[in-house]
């Protein structure tokens, strides 16, 4: 077996050009393959990782209409609600040709503690981090109408800190003169989880609400949606069939999902993109199927004269095929197993590239599994034909191509 | 120069390793042209209706129909007041004051809910529309009622989309009685009257204003005058302009995927390309020692092998184009996110991306010639002459 390696290793090095090209392009196309792959499991990650126990409540009609403020005193009294929140998309923007981030009206009495699983508080008011950042944070939320906490990579972009006015231009919550909309940093927090992204603005709904209704909206200014966590013990389905029958007959009927079938709308909204991710995930392997395939049909032929000698030496046809399957194997090996770890090794800056596009973009081991799958697969269809082949090669004949 | 002959015939004895490598770059060809292909579906659509003169009237600030939000009290002082809108022969505005809401609606494809564009329309709104737009099945929905219409491609990719089905909107059952076709974006939309749909959603507003202006108008200085104007707090501007500036984001996705995968998969083909040329030159070094002891230049040897590799190209690019021509016309939708509602289109494979498909193929053909040809060219013939 080590004078296989042996072989080998001299066959790919006295052919280094071809080995080293063919490698490349077997890297390039597993890394592009972990990519294609990721973006779908990304997506799914965003839905499997929501939470059980929260419910979103919202229009049954469309994402963009409200629902009565005074929705939330009723939802609260339902059996199996432990704690809501009203949570309205403000849609503004720093400046206009930067990759846009989201902002969040909520309850800041009840968000907070809703949302311990899924985010952490790591920085305050006054400097401080750590375990005491949060219970400060959350105090400065109270005290400052226009306080916001914000993502740790939306401080580390605009290099915004703890203290820092930020003004935010409206387009949906426009005032009359125009003017900006501030809001004062007061906390920085790290998501917990993968559903979460690191670009968001929470900031309080009392502060959009008062100054809407100043500025001329109805007093019942409503929300987009309510959060709501359950107790453990609830189910889901009951505690959302029961609130929807709450407002069956209006003003506004309400769609109650978990939070993993509300995730689950925004995917399902981007279109068919697993079966398009698969389609291009098809064509990166069968290009460079191609490609491994002519290399070992190019390496089959200019072996035809050294197998007639080494079967003329008494090699049997099962060790000249055993020879170069094994180089086809670690032909793909080496380039793909370079691709798959190239593919997680700058997972993190694909995820910075990527941005606000495909939030917590990540390359799960699943996926380098996969890839790896697929490059032992490449690895034996390339080798098997022009194995056979030189297997079968009378050793006479093999030897008279020599040269 | 040798023979255009030569380079053929050598395709064709060592056609196993062409194929193969052909159908490398095809691949890589056609999965450009796929994306451009959708891409350029989404921007097809989104064409103004072929009149110059049709403006949008928003609130300021919006970038989309979405965001916006015009009282009754402004359209009607934009209505009345407002001199650049022309009027028909008989002295009629030609405005109409438009409600949009993206709803929800069921796919039939993988059953996911999507948003679906509902637009509330006025008399007006058709007139505007003039011959784009038409009707295929059934009946227009009556002013006043409660029914609306929908989009060809919509009823075809939404559930409870057919004639005879209902669509609730909050607690008002609305009748779906015709289908329409309209050549640009509005086709995939869910259309009825606009005051119903404002009473039914109870939405006391309007969306959008749109209108035809005089011809010659000035739309900078229309501009100019509204700013000016506290009572008609709007903002104006072409349809055209708005077109455009509907699809900056899905469109800048599908352009970034498009050349990502393209720069990504085109050098791994052209990796392909350079060692089936390597191999092609490497079986015939005695023949280019040959070649180059009848007198042939060096020249003449780098571009025989240039071109043997272009040439590989270009059919790897035609089997690459054959392979996504079927597409053209495929119906799909997506979620454009400037808007944030579906938009049905087809890829569009149309000349200019056959063209541009033709160009990849050839350049990857060309680029992976480059080593393998100088190589050639720069063979000693005396050991040339001496391998094989």
């Amino acid at each position: 077996m080590r004078s296989t390696f042996v072989l080998v290793r001299r066959h790919l090095q006295h052919h280094w050009l071809r080995s080293g090209l063919t490698m490349a392009a077997l890297a390039l196309a597993m890394f592009l393959l972990c990519f294609v792959i990721s973006i779908v499991t990304t997506l799914e990650a965003a839905i499997t990782s929501a939470a059980t126990t929260r419910l979103v409540v919202q229009s049954a009609v469309s994402l963009f209409v409200n629902l009565p403020i005074s929705y939330v005193t009723k939802i609260v009294q339902v059996s199996g609600v432990d704690e809501v929140t009203v949570f309205q998309w403000f849609g503004g923007y720093f400046r206009e040709d930067e990759q846009p981030f989201a902002q969040f009206g909520v309850d800041h009495g009840h968000f907070f503690s809703m949302y311990a699983k899924d985010l952490r508080i790591i920085a305050g008011p006054g400097g401080l981090t750590g375990p005491g950042a949060s219970e400060a944070a959350i105090a400065a939320m109270a005290a400052d109408r226009r306080a916001a906490v914000i993502g740790t990579r939306l401080a580390q972009e605009y290099g915004w800190n703890i203290g820092d006015t930020v003004p935010l231009t409206a387009k949906i919550f426009t005032k009359t003169d125009r003017s900006a909309w501030d809001f004062n940093v007061v906390g920085i927090y790290e998501p917990l989880k993968s559903n979460v992204d690191d670009r968001t603005m929470w900031f309080r709904f009392d502060y959009l609400q008062e100054t809407m209704i100043a500025e001329g909206a109805p007093a019942d200014f409503g929300a987009g949606a309510y959060m709501v966590n359950i107790l453990p013990e609830a189910d889901p389905s009951t505690v959302a069939a029961a609130i929807d029958r709450l407002f069956e007959n209006g003003p506004q009927r309400t769609k109650t999902t978990t939070e993993a079938a509300f995730q689950a709308i925004f995917v399902a909204m981007l279109g068919n993109v697993p079966a398009f991710m698969a389609s291009l995930g098809g064509a990166i392997v069968f290009a460079v199927m191609f490609s491994v395939v002519n290399t070992m049909l190019m390496a089959a032929r200019q072996r035809r004269g050294e197998t007639g000698i080494l079967k003329a030496l008494g090699f049997t046809d099962a060790a000249v095929m055993r020879l170069l399957l094994v180089e086809s194997f670690v032909l793909c090996l080496t380039g793909g197993g370079a691709g798959i770890a190239l593919a997680k090794g700058i997972e993190g800056p694909m995820r910075d590239a990527m941005g606000a596009a495909l939030p917590g973009f990540a390359v799960a081991w699943s996926t380098l599994g996969i890839a790896a799958g697929v490059t032992l697969l490449l690895g034996l269809i390339a080798g098997i034909g022009p194995a056979i082949g030189l297997g079968r090669l009378h050793p006479a004949l093999a030897l008279r191509s020599e040269g | 120069m040798l023979p255009l002959r030569y380079t053929f015939r050598n395709v064709l004895v060592r056609r196993a390793s062409a194929v193969l490598t052909m159908l490398g770059i095809a691949c890589t060809v056609a999965v450009f042209a796929g994306v451009i292909a959708l891409r350029d579906g989404l921007l097809s659509v989104y064409h103004p209706r072929g009149d110059e003169d049709i403006a949008i009237y928003l609130r300021p600030g919006a970038s989309s129909e979405g965001e916006s939000w015009i009282t009754r009290d402004i359209v009607d002082v934009v209505m009345k007041e407002r001199p650049e809108i022309a009027r028909a022969p008989d002295g009629r505005l030609l405005a109409a004051a438009e409600s949009f809401l993206a709803v929800y609606m069921e796919q039939v494809a993988g059953g996911g809910l999507t948003n679906v564009p509902l637009r509330g329309i006025q008399p007006m709104s058709l007139e505007l529309l003039g011959d784009s737009v038409r009707l295929v099945d059934g009946r227009w929905f009556a002013f006043g009622s409660d029914e609306v219409v929908i989009g060809v491609p919509l009823s075809g990719r939404m559930k409870n989309a057919r004639i005879g089905d209902t669509l609730v909107l909050n607690l008002t059952p609305f009748r779906v009685v015709g289908i329409y076709e309209q050549d640009g974006v509005l086709g995939s939309e869910v259309w009825g009257d606009v005051d119903r749909m404002i009473d039914a959603l109870d939405r006391p507003g309007y969306q959008r204003i749109v209108a035809r202006l005089r011809p010659g108008t000035d739309l900078a200085a229309v501009q100019a005058s509204l700013a000016a104007d506290r009572r008609a707090t709007v903002e104006v501007q072409s349809e055209r302009e708005y077109m455009q500036g509907q699809t900056n984001v899905l469109g800048g996705v599908l352009q970034f995927l498009a050349s990502f995968l393209t720069v990504i998969m085109g050098t791994s083909a052209v990796l392909g390309a350079v060692n089936t040329m390597l191999a092609s030159v490497a079986a015939r070094t005695h023949e280019i020692g040959v070649l180059l002891a009848l007198g042939y230049s060096r020249l003449a040897i780098f571009f025989t092998f240039l071109f043997e590799s272009a040439l590989i190209g270009l059919l790897g690019g035609l089997a690459g184009v054959l392979l996504t021509l079927p597409f053209d016309g495929l119906g799909t939708g997506m979620t454009n996110f400037n808007t944030f509602t579906d938009v049905s289109f087809a890829f569009t494979v149309g000349p200019r991306l056959l063209l541009e498909s033709f160009g990849l193929a050839f350049v990857l053909g060309l680029v992976g010639g480059v080593l393998p040809a100088w190589r050639a060219a720069r063979l000693q013939p005396v050991q040339a002459l001496r391998a094989h």
